[in-house]
């Protein structure tokens, strides 16, 4: 399998977009006159949304203003130990800034006080500060980085500040980033539709353009995955949509999203038996609640599934999940369908077990039900719904 | 129970501190709140909520946001508890108001500066005398006693003790830098006769504005905290009557009142002072929804955003904790952490350090907290 190839933005491919940019043009606007209403914006989203093609993009159209920009890429700063990543950045900011290029302070406070000192003279004119990554990052260095940076930038009148990354929302204590931050989007980055995937298709894969409609059927809309789609295999599409995980833990992260991508919700008490059908492997079962959870945190880690208040459970990362699960269904098919055999057991189990959560165990069985019946797969008679059953749903 | 908060995957216990003041996650519970919302910004704001219902902590979560930081790019927040005792009385004057309100920023600003001391670093000798005036004429005892107690315990927590101890600032400065500032601020020091209370409030306002805060939030809480006020609202109207004269002008000025107040004096307020009250009012009716999202927030933070219910460390046989619990316990805060922390402390009782809680927990919780619901609304207060 040929290695994928993520395409680098560029301003011809882009399509799309007009209300998060006209909105950033506003706020660059009010910026470049000194006017309130600049402040903190929130760039968030699935997997392969576009967030970073429109940060890009963004950079792109500031850079033609000649407008300065600082970036900082949170990830580069993973495994590293926060106080020393924290004055890495302060570091950079002071450099970017023309602020000292050498020694700030002795701790963060004095580092951070120095930047600040210096960032009143460059504040004369306007500057936006755009963090990638923020809500995949270790939630160690965040408040560090709140504290030294990012709170007092917030209060800053000609600064825009612009914090991207997808998972977990991090609880600021600082009201300008949470509280009064503005999201772009509604609240997250939408997918496209269906013309918009057409008219990225003509520019980024002009030869599969004419499967626009199919491929939207696919992705629903999701701009990462329309050009893996047409441009690669289904699975190598996967492959794509995984890159943000390291490579030694590529394959196995993989496996474990393909044995739970049939379930609407998991946890650590669903991880067992899932993985003990997509191994057959029946040792599985006897896994721990913590080994189980090492799972469950992994998949977090990497932002490719997240607490779900509805679902009252974890969920994938929505275009992962669809992408993961057309995957197994039309490549390996008896797994797929052993997969949702195995939920729709284990809920019914529940459902049996449990008197108090019966009915949501029993929709839950309900859904895996129907999935195997669309497909021609339906479980065994002894394995269906009673009617008794029938009637609370 | 620690060790059951740390196999289910929480980094800290979010259910101990009962006293808002000792929480140091208060803010990153609160500030997604909207009521936190109405409250924060340049404006003058209400929060009424019943007694226990989270007026002191909001109080404090709008301090420590203030705090943010080491610059004087934020609001200056000016806490405000009526000195009751000192006046002997429930009706103060705007005299009585303006004197308590100095000493309660001084105070605040003597706290901050210790902390930064760059603040008063960089000033000249005029200015250094400004703030060395300042603190001599309003603080409780002369400054070279608050000094002293700061050079011999060479950190500034027994200040704290002594001040304010809800004061919570970031970042206080190595020993040697908190020596030179005890020492310049007191040669600062030109021994200059009080003023009067009015003149050593705009001195105060004066002060603030030369350090660069661009604003001064005046964080009025405890107003029912008199023997004459508990119980009587129309008392603590009349008892900040002087105060809310004078709270349009001030806002005209980057002063901005920011009151919490008891649920009842709601309707009394908005009779008699209805363009005061035509904007940024929070009430808080605490309803089992509200009382759910409280714990649920404080999961998310603990279990560093990895998952925002109990449902996630509790068995299939049971779902939507928050809930059930919330529907359980009388409609304040601290009643919900109080009951919550039963149910773990049952669970680690019956089946030890691990293990999904359970509905025999939640049942025994709310079986225990039903029975001795006094002792325990008694104990937590």
């Amino acid at each position: 399998m040929s290695a994928v190839q993520l395409l680098p933005y560029s301003p011809r491919l882009f399509v799309n977009r007009e209300q998060e940019l006209q909105m950033l043009e506003e706020r660059v606007q009010a910026l470049k006159e000194g006017r309130d209403g600049h402040g903190v914006l929130i760039l968030s989203g699935e997997r392969g949304i576009g967030k970073t093609w429109l940060r890009s993009h963004f950079e792109h159209q500031l850079s033609q203003e000649r407008i300065p920009v600082v970036r900082l890429d949170l990830k580069e700063y993973a495994g590293k130990d926060p106080a020393w990543a924290v004055a890495d950045i302060l570091q950079r900011v002071s450099i970017e800034t023309g602020g000292p290029r050498e020694r700030l302070g002795a701790d963060l406070a004095e580092m951070s006080r120095t930047v600040f000192r210096h960032l009143q003279k460059f504040l004369q004119q306007p500057l936006v500060v755009i963090v990638d990554h923020v809500y995949e990052s270790d939630w160690a260095l965040l408040p560090l980085l709140e504290d030294y940076l990012l709170g007092p930038l917030a209060a800053e009148r000609r600064v825009l500040l612009l914090l991207t990354g997808r998972g977990r929302l991090y609880p600021w204590k600082n009201p300008e980033l949470s509280t009064l931050a503005v999201p772009l989007g509604k609240p997250e980055l939408e997918p496209f539709d269906p013309l918009f995937t057409k008219d990225q298709l003509k520019r980024q894969a002009p030869s599969q353009a004419h499967r626009a409609d199919e491929i939207y059927e696919l992705t629903g809309g999701n701009p990462l995955a329309n050009y893996l789609v047409a441009a690669y295999s289904l699975d190598q599409a996967v492959e794509g949509l995984l890159e943000p995980v390291p490579e030694e833990r590529r394959r196995t992260v993989r496996e474990y999203l393909e044995a739970l991508c049939v379930l609407r919700a998991f946890d650590e008490e669903r991880i067992p038996d899932m993985l003990a059908t997509y191994y057959d492997n029946d040792s599985y079962r006897q896994w721990t609640y913590a080994r189980s959870r090492r799972v469950r945190e992994e998949l977090i880690r990497w932002g490719l599934a997240r607490w779900d208040a509805e679902q009252r459970g974890y969920v994938m990362d929505r275009i992962v999940r669809q992408l993961i699960e057309r995957y197994l269904q039309t490549q390996k098919p008896e797994l797929w369908r052993r997969l949702h055999q195995t939920a729709y057991q284990l809920y019914q189990q529940w459902a049996n077990n449990y008197p108090a959560t019966r009915e949501r165990w029993l929709e839950e069985a309900e859904y895996h039900r129907q999935r195997l019946q669309e497909y021609g797969s339906l479980p065994s008679r002894s394995e269906n719904i009673s009617a008794a059953d029938r009637r609370i749903l | 129970m620690p060790e059951w908060l740390r196999w289910a995957g929480f980094r800290f216990d979010p259910f101990g501190p009962l006293d808002a003041a000792a929480d140091p996650h208060l803010s990153e519970y609160l500030v997604g709140h909207e009521v936190f919302a109405r409250v924060w910004g340049d404006g003058i704001s209400w929060v009424f909520a019943p007694a226990g219902g989270g007026k002191t902590a909001l109080r404090i979560s709008v301090m420590q946001t203030c705090w943010i930081g080491q610059e004087t790019n934020r609001p200056f927040p000016i806490p405000y508890v009526p000195p009751f005792l000192a006046w002997g009385h429930a009706r103060p004057s705007e005299e009585e108001h303006l004197m308590a309100l100095t000493r309660s920023g001084a105070r605040a600003l003597f706290l901050a500066m210790a902390h930064r001391p760059h603040w008063f670093f960089r000033l000249d000798v005029s200015e250094r005398q400004d703030i060395a005036n300042l603190f001599q004429w309003n603080l409780s005892g002369p400054l070279s006693v608050y000094l002293n107690l700061c050079r011999q315990s060479r950190q500034i927590s027994p200040l704290r003790e002594v001040l304010d101890p809800t004061f919570v600032m970031r970042d206080p400065p190595d020993e040697v830098t908190l020596q030179q500032w005890c020492d310049e601020l007191e040669s600062a020091l030109a021994f200059q006769p009080a003023p009067p209370p009015a003149e050593r409030w705009a001195h105060l306002l004066a002060v603030l504005k030369m350090l660069g805060f661009p604003s001064v939030y005046i964080l009025a809480d405890g107003f029912d905290g008199a023997p004459e006020t508990i119980d009587n609202p129309m008392m603590i109207v009349d008892c900040m009557r002087p105060l809310l004269h004078r709270a349009e002008k001030w806002a005209q000025d980057n002063v901005f009142l920011k009151a919490f107040l008891p649920t009842e004096t709601f309707p009394l307020l908005a009779e008699q002072f209805p363009l005061l009250l035509s904007d940024h009012v929070a009430v808080i009716h605490w309803t089992p929804d509200l009382l759910a999202e409280i714990i649920r927030r404080r999961v998310y933070v603990a279990s560093g955003g990895n998952f925002g219910s109990l449902d996630a460390v509790a068995s299939p046989a049971l779902r939507d904790v928050e809930t059930v619990l919330a529907r359980s316990v009388m409609p304040l805060p601290r009643e919900m952490l109080v009951l919550t922390r039963q149910v773990i402390e049952e669970h680690v009782r019956r089946e030890g350090a691990e293990g999904l809680l359970t509905g025999e927990d939640v049942e025994a919780a709310i079986l225990q907290y039903t029975q001795g619901n006094l002792l325990l609304t008694r104990t937590a207060r």
